[in-house]
């Protein structure tokens, strides 16, 4: 099939030439004129200059050495040459000229740093398009020093906004950043990442920061469009630095040294320990663990409520008790878990490069090196191998050859503090090892008594050694990717340009758990799985002795086939510049995981172990099946599009885009039909610079305005009702259970967007910018509906073509050069506004403002509101018993189940809406000093517009986890208190409405608007003779996540990480250097 | 120029042309758009979602344990509300959820099959499957209907609210309670049908048979108080089944003596597992009831452990696990044959029924035979021996209300923390109310309260 579409493709491409190749010798352009361009300062030949005949339209390009050839009408003639950077040359031909003609261009004055816009599919000047991009050079992306080139676009650009909140949903999101806010509620939420060209689904972690030359972010329809289906939530382009035709070889190093802080544990809100110990003995003594200690006598309890219930036993004297009690008061648990686990955190990363020319062709090569180790010994290698070649056998055909090749190795290290419960509640207290120094047991699961006597003498000893444990209980992750990408272009008439490209792409992932025999997991699962018959002594192993190992295989492997006409076509003052292409992508990925058991290294062996039956599970008698039975699973998705983009340029005043596209998918379950879906935009430009009448105060002036359709497709969801298989428990005959329910009526999303901008350069280009502004309105959104399950149980929502929303933004970027001369002082500053609001929301049963009664992390539609929007119970304040109070019925109450009742009825008055839970306004100020070879630069975000809601202490959180926020600490306690505080006292039993109606009261929604220093970046370079004019030699250090320098709220509380581990401070050091 | 315009233009045709098949490939093969016989028995043999959705929330409702004040206030406001039949405000998870899960996954089925053709080489496995869909949607069905609506009466039945009776899986039909007339009709048909379609035997008890459909009418009928047809169907059951265990060779200390699968059991279903109040190890069973059971009686070891405090959990459920029996087994049948013989004044094989199931309970040779010729005592000595071998299998809640139908007698009464709760007899809040997001969205009526 693939190859089929491939040979057709070729044939066609093949005919055409051949059309072309006659067509050209048809025409009478009989004399021919050879010359080179070079560059008037510095002598070097500038390739890719554009050269045309005064007389005739037609048209060519210098090569590599600068060199052309020309053929034109008439011997006597003017040639133009044009180059984007330099001014234009006028070249007279006269019929003397015998000899190679040469043109000195020089630099011109106007364009400051030129940049190349890569859409991925193109390569235009920022002159020649219509669309909202922005780019962001070497220069901006190494102003943080990150591993994840993603993350160093934080805060140097306007469109893309990060997220610190964990990810909500993983099946719709993998990275946390959107790209001009949302444009679906239930779809996918990821932009669309591309990697020289092609659709990049790989870690993005494969991709080495150092090895990146430029990353395009397209943000309007007429950019994105070009992307077709996929590109509703914006794409980023990324360009890998590349083999250059007319760049001198050259070698460049970089080198980076990152310190970090260790995680300051103290951020991790606990009460302290004997406010802790006083609320476990109120629950012992309230019967809290009365149930547990009779009917499940053998699960953990706490080390203070084991102290309580061995006195109430009278198995200890009440001096005793105390003396344990002290104890454990005195300690610190967070402090142990600091000593005895966390290291100091260090990042090295190392690059070479080497980049050249030949007469035949241009290359270049990369090898990176990354060795990341964290605060919990979790380290990670990683080896980037890069090499490209652009091969030029003849004349008009150039063959592009490039690979990225990438294997990580990451080894687990220790467990987060976290994970140290017991039976799943949190303490503050403990010490992981005795005053000797000797590592203690940490009985996590089951209670001392019950693991000294239950069975010893023939299970395995049950206690979990956490100080050793991790020695014995590792995970080991490879990670392989290869990734070549080739092109072949055929330049078969000066104007029109064929191209093959492919691009293939394999991922490997290998998991590998082992737990050895010493380790407390296989010693768990060993016991749990023995039988003992106490008669005879003789213990049965349903789980054999020797460790147990898990492997998890993920391979994803993809290919895009492309076939493209390229089209730039002068006729006069009209310029003709497009792309028509055709394309086709398959990404496949295929699982298997098992696991094994007895396993041993030396020798190495595992023992087969029955996965079928069901055995009792000791001690609690329930029955269970081995786990780790082999599994494999296989995705195929598949998609084909054609596509056209074209500009229309009028002297390169006037411009007019527009792009259509048609996407394809094997969605499962839906009918052909339903799998195409079209796209298109349109748009125009004015570019008044090049207008008689322009100001003469503006460098450049452009306007832009943009509209266009883009969507989103979930192959999720699906027409008919899809089942999934499985296997009937305790029968194991194949089974199937209905994943997702059948409606036809689903259709993909669609979000149209009109785009308005200005691009200037003020004041002999001292001030720069550009101002986006845009309406993006999204249609047949996928939407949660909540519906009446009396159909089927499974959920309580249901996924429709529910809700249509609208988003409005503006974005700003302005660049200043504020002093000249021996300081250079300039200034960018960053600004995006974004407000979004569902317009439509087709719930059959309405809905309310009290389903915003959430964390704010999940989307909640509500018309007339953005998509994360909290809204909150009125309050009262406290009774004189520490209860909260609310309103039901405009007076005062304290029935809170009233209170939620009014709050989800239509026109509650005891409910207010607050506002947007994500910032509106947001963006950075980067500050950047220049002296001498000395430059320092200072990057200072702000997010402005939103609300956060302040965690609380819930009593079940506190009861059931050991987690509590710092309010515990004001609760009411006493009559009077509540003149003093706002905190509800803890009540046992549990009332969940009344920590409900007090965690979703108005008190604790605080403004979240804050300044965060994020960078200071200081680099060097030292003037040496022995460079070369493009050579130098950079050291910097960098400081990032500096902190925050100011917040609305006045409890100095941080919006973004909300009484959790922040993350650690970094300090780096290090070089680069081109030679 | 035109010529290679047009051929610009015939590429992307070409793609085209291939491009329909190129879309064609299954995404995921671990995906299946249920289409054949093949597949519509793997959905009904999908078991966790089939065979245990049965209600729960009648048997936490009812009386056969209780709730320690220490236990009571661990729990969710859910499970607290409903413990004192006040939970007029829980949501979506529950138990009116999941019974609508293996209701659609019949309709799904009995849609699939009418397009597809009946040949002889597919009839057998064809009218298994169309039977064990019927009888999936009828015994869940009758599961829902004990729970949420009132017991049958032939006085109001026509009035009372019943459930709602799903027969496609079209998710825009909008739901509609039913009489509990019309639902108890709905019930018997599907069950009736089920036995036409079904085979005498199952290959394994997970998967219905004609026994299991005539069980569940006799079940039927017996919660409708209409006894002829009750014995009628329980004897039609026994006949290929009417095996009892003998308690004497179960193993008394075993943390769980019976086993799953056990000779007994005619189809297995289990309780759905809503909320904790019912689990082994958070109830106690009722002190009475406990103390009722002789001491040569071997269920009072076989189903009962001591606890710390000196209570009782069950351990004899015939899941051979924690987990709680919603199935239908032999001992069940005697009893309901038995009930009806006596109301029926057909004594002697009443008291036939219940000596042979009592002998296989008690200790060997210590069970009198019962014998009497006056009816009330032996409907007693019935009712109280069928509360006693059928705790804690959703029947209990079904049972006190269809008795309360004939002489309202029962009330249900808690204590906590020294405070008294009572259900009368009769209350309307033996229908259980429906979910509060269910009846927001579907505008259908509550249950008084």
């Amino acid at each position: 099939m693939v190859k089929s579409i491939l040979c057709a493709l070729l044939l066609s491409l093949f005919t055409i030439s051949l059309i072309y190749g006659q067509i050209g010798s048809q025409t009478e352009l009989s004399y021919k004129i050879d010359g080179y361009v070079l560059d008037r300062i510095n002598k070097s030949p500038i390739s890719g200059v554009n050269i045309q005949s005064k007389r005739l339209a037609s048209s060519v390009q210098t090569d590599h050495r600068g060199f052309f050839t020309i053929l034109v009408s008439s011997p006597i003639d003017t040639l133009i040459l044009k180059h984007i950077g330099f001014e234009n040359y006028l070249l007279p031909i006269t019929s003397s000229s015998k000899k190679p003609l040469e043109a000195l261009l020089t630099t011109s004055s106007k364009v400051l740093d030129e940049v190349l816009i890569n859409t991925g599919y193109q390569q235009l000047k920022p002159n020649e398009t219509t669309g909202a991009i922005q780019v962001l050079d070497e220069k901006a992306l190494n102003q943080q020093i990150g591993t994840n080139i993603l993350e160093r676009l934080n805060n140097i650009s306007t469109a893309v906004r990060f997220d610190n909140e964990p990810i909500q949903n993983t099946d719709l999101q993998k990275t946390n950043i959107s790209v001009r806010g949302m444009s679906t509620i239930n779809g996918m939420l990821d932009p669309l990442i591309v990697l020289d060209g092609f659709i990049y689904e790989g870690n993005i972690n494969n991709i080495d920061p150092n090895n990146i030359e430029s990353i395009s972010i397209l943000k309007d329809a007429a950019a994105t469009s070009i992307w077709g289906a996929r590109a509703g939530n914006g794409v980023i382009v990324i360009s890998t630095k590349k083999a250059k035709a007319g760049v001198n070889n050259e070698i460049s190093f970089n080198s980076t040294f990152t310190l970090k802080q260790k995680p300051a544990l103290f951020d991790l809100y606990q009460p302290n320990t004997s406010d802790f110990i006083a609320v476990e003995q109120m629950l012992f003594k309230s019967g809290y663990y009365t149930r547990q200690l009779q009917r499940t006598p053998y699960l953990a309890i706490t080390p203070a409520t084991e102290i309580l219930y061995q006195r109430s036993l009278n198995t200890i004297s009440s001096e005793d008790s105390l003396r344990l009690m002290q104890e454990l008061i005195a300690s610190d648990l967070k402090e142990s878990y600091t000593k005895e686990f966390l290291i100091q955190p260090i990042i090295q990363q190392y690059g070479v490069g080497i980049r050249g020319n030949s007469a035949l062709n241009s290359y270049n090569l990369g090898f990176g090196y990354t060795n990341d180790k964290n605060a919990y010994a979790n380290y990670s290698n990683k080896m980037h191998i890069t090499a490209g070649n652009s091969y030029k056998p003849f004349k008009n055909l150039q063959l592009d050859l490039s690979f990225i090749f990438t294997d990580q190795t990451v080894n687990s290290g220790r467990l987060p503090y976290e994970s140290f419960t017991y039976g799943g509640k949190r303490v503050p207290y403990g010490s992981f090892r005795d005053l000797d120094g000797n590592g203690l047991p940490f009985y996590n699961s089951y209670r001392k008594e019950f693991i000294d006597s239950y069975l010893s003498d023939y299970l395995l000893d049950w206690k979990y050694y956490p100080t050793e444990d991790y020695k014995h209980s590792t995970i080991n992750t490879r990670l392989n990717e290869f990734y070549p990408n080739l092109r072949i272009g055929f330049k078969v008439l000066p104007f029109l340009n064929l191209q093959v490209a492919g691009q293939y792409q394999y991922q490997k992932i290998d998991n590998n758990r082992l737990h050895t025999q010493e380790s407390y997991a296989a010693r768990l699962m060993i016991n749990q799985f023995s039988q003992v018959n106490q008669q005879t002594g003789v213990v049965t192993y349903k789980v054999p002795l020797g460790g147990i190992r898990s492997s998890e295989k993920n391979e994803v492997s993809s290919y895009t086939l492309r076939a493209q006409a390229d089209v730039d076509k002068q006729w006069g003052n009209y310029r003709l510049l497009g792309i028509v292409g055709a394309e086709i992508r398959e990404s496949q990925s295929n699982g298997e995981t098992f696991t094994a058991y007895g396993y041993t290294d030396n020798p190495l062996k595992s023992i087969p172990v029955d996965f079928v039956s069901y055995f009792p599970i000791l001690p609690t008698n329930s029955s269970s099946t081995i786990s780790g039975v082999p599994f494999f699973s296989k995705t195929i998705n598949r998609f084909s599009s054609l596509y056209s983009n074209f500009s229309l340029l009028y002297k390169e005043k006037y411009g007019l885009s527009a792009s259509v596209r048609r996407d394809g998918a094997n969605i499962f379950g839906a009918d052909t039909n339903d799998k195409w879906t079209p796209f298109w935009s349109s748009g125009l430009f004015w570019d008044i610079t090049n207008e008689s009448f322009k100001p003469s105060v503006f460098q450049q002036l452009k306007i832009r305005a943009t509209y266009g359709v883009s969507g989103n497709v979930d192959l999720r969801k699906t027409a008919l009702p899809i089942a999934n298989p499985t296997t009937g428990l305790y029968t194991n005959y194949p089974a199937l259970v209905i994943g997702s329910l059948n409606d036809p009526s689903l259709r993909w999303e669609k979000i149209s967007t009109l785009n308005f901008g200005v691009d200037w350069s003020l004041l002999n280009n001292r001030l720069t910018g550009n101002l986006d502004y845009y309406i993006k309105n999204g249609n047949d959104l996928y939407g949660l509906d909540i519906y009446d399950y009396t159909l089927w149980g499974v959920d309580g929502t249901i996924v429709k073509n529910t809700a249509s929303m609208l988003s409005k933004g503006v974005e700003l970027n302005l660049n200043s050069i504020n002093t000249t001369g021996i300081v250079q002082w300039g200034t960018s500053l960053l600004f995006s506004h974004n407000r979004n609001k569902t317009t439509k929301y087709y719930s059959r049963y309405g809905s309310n403002i009290s389903t915003l009664l959430t964390d704010g992390n999940t989307i909640t539609p509500i018309v007339g509101s953005p998509l994360y929007s909290l809204a909150a119970y009125r309050w009262a304040g406290l009774d004189d018993k520490g209860n909260p109070i609310g309103y039901y019925q405009g007076e005062e109450s304290t029935n809170y189940n009233d209170i939620r009742l009014e709050a989800s009825s239509a026109n509650a008055s005891n409910i207010v809406y607050l506002g947007s839970a994500k910032p509106q306004y947001f963006g950075a100020l980067i500050n950047r000093f220049d002296y001498k070879q000395f430059s320092l630069s200072v990057n200072i975000s702000y997010k402005a517009g939103y609300k956060v809601r302040k965690p609380v202490t819930r009593s079940s959180n506190l009861y059931t986890r050991g987690i509590a926020y710092p309010d515990f600490e004001k609760r009411w306690q006493n009559p009077g208190d509540e003149y003093l505080t706002n905190v509800p006292s803890l009540l046992y039993p549990i009332n969940e409405y009344r920590d409900t109606f007090y965690a979703m009261s108005e008190i604790n929604v605080l403004n979240g608007s804050h300044v965060r220093l994020e960078y200071i970046n200081l680099s060097y370079r030292p003037k040496l003779k022995s460079f070369s004019n493009r050579g130098f030699l950079e050291l910097f250090a960098n400081a990032n996540n500096l902190g925050l320098l100011w917040t609305a709220n006045d409890e100095g509380f941080d919006p973004e990480y909300k009484y959790n581990l922040k993350p650690q401070r970094g300090f780096g050091f290090g070089f680069r250097a081109n030679f | 120029m035109k010529k290679q315009t047009y051929i610009l233009l015939f590429l992307p045709l070409f793609l085209m042309l291939g491009c329909n098949k190129y879309l064609d490939l299954q995404s995921n093969n671990a995906l299946v758009v249920p289409k054949s016989l093949d597949d519509f028995q793997k959905l009904l043999d999908a078991n966790s979602f089939i065979n245990f959705n049965m209600c729960s929330n009648g048997e936490i409702s009812a009386d056969d344990y209780f709730l320690k004040t220490t236990v009571f206030e661990q729990f969710s406001d859910d499970a607290r509300d409903l413990y004192l039949w006040r939970n007029f405000n829980y949501l979506f998870n529950n138990d009116w959820a999941k019974a609508y899960i293996p209701i659609y996954t019949s309709n799904l089925v009995l849609e699939g099959l009418e397009k597809l053709a009946i040949t002889e080489s597919n009839k057998d496995e064809f009218n298994r499957i169309k039977g064990s869909a019927l009888y999936v949607r009828g015994s869940q069905l009758l599961s829902l209907v004990w729970v949420f609506a009132k017991a049958y009466n032939p006085n109001t039945s026509s009035s009372d609210l019943g459930v709602v009776l799903r027969s496609s899986s079209n998710p825009n039909e909008t739901s509609k309670r039913a009489s509990v007339e019309e639902s108890y009709n709905f019930i018997l048909n599907d069950l009736k049908d089920a036995v036409k379609y079904l085979p005498k035997v199952s290959t394994h008890v997970m998967r219905p048979s004609q026994s299991a459909a005539f069980a569940s009418l006799a079940r039927t009928y017996l919660s409708m108080s209409v006894y002829d047809s009750a014995y009628y169907y329980a004897d039609k059951a026994l006949e290929s089944n009417n095996e009892l265990i003998d308690f004497n060779q179960l193993t008394k200390t075993s943390p769980y003596p019976l086993e799953r699968f056990n000779k007994e059991t005619i189809y297995y279903a289990q309780l759905a597992p809503m909320y904790p109040n019912i689990h082994p190890f958070y109830a106690s069973i009722d002190t009475l009831l406990y103390n009722s059971y002789h001491v040569d009686d071997l269920r009072k070891d076989i189903y009962f452990s001591q606890t710390g405090d000196g209570y009782f959990q069950f351990k004899g459920s015939y899941c051979g696990s924690i987990d709680l029996f919603g199935g239908i087994a032999t001992d069940e049948l005697y009893l309901i044959r038995a009930e009806s013989a006596a109301r029926l004044n057909n004594i002697s094989s009443a008291l036939n029924d219940l000596n042979t199931l009592l002998q296989k309970r008690w200790i060997t040779g210590r069970y009198v035979a019962l014998a009497t010729d006056d009816n009330d005592v032996l409907v007693n000595t019935i009712l109280e021996e069928r509360r006693k071998e059928l705790l804690m299998r959703g029947l209990r809640w079904i049972d006190i209300k269809r008795l309360n139908v004939l002489n309202g007698s029962i009330s249900i009464v808690r204590k906590l923390n020294g405070e008294t709760y009572t259900l009368p007899a009769n209350d309307n809040r033996f229908a259980l109310p429906l979910p509060q997001d269910v009846i927001q969205s579907s505008g259908m009526p509550q249950n008084p309260y």
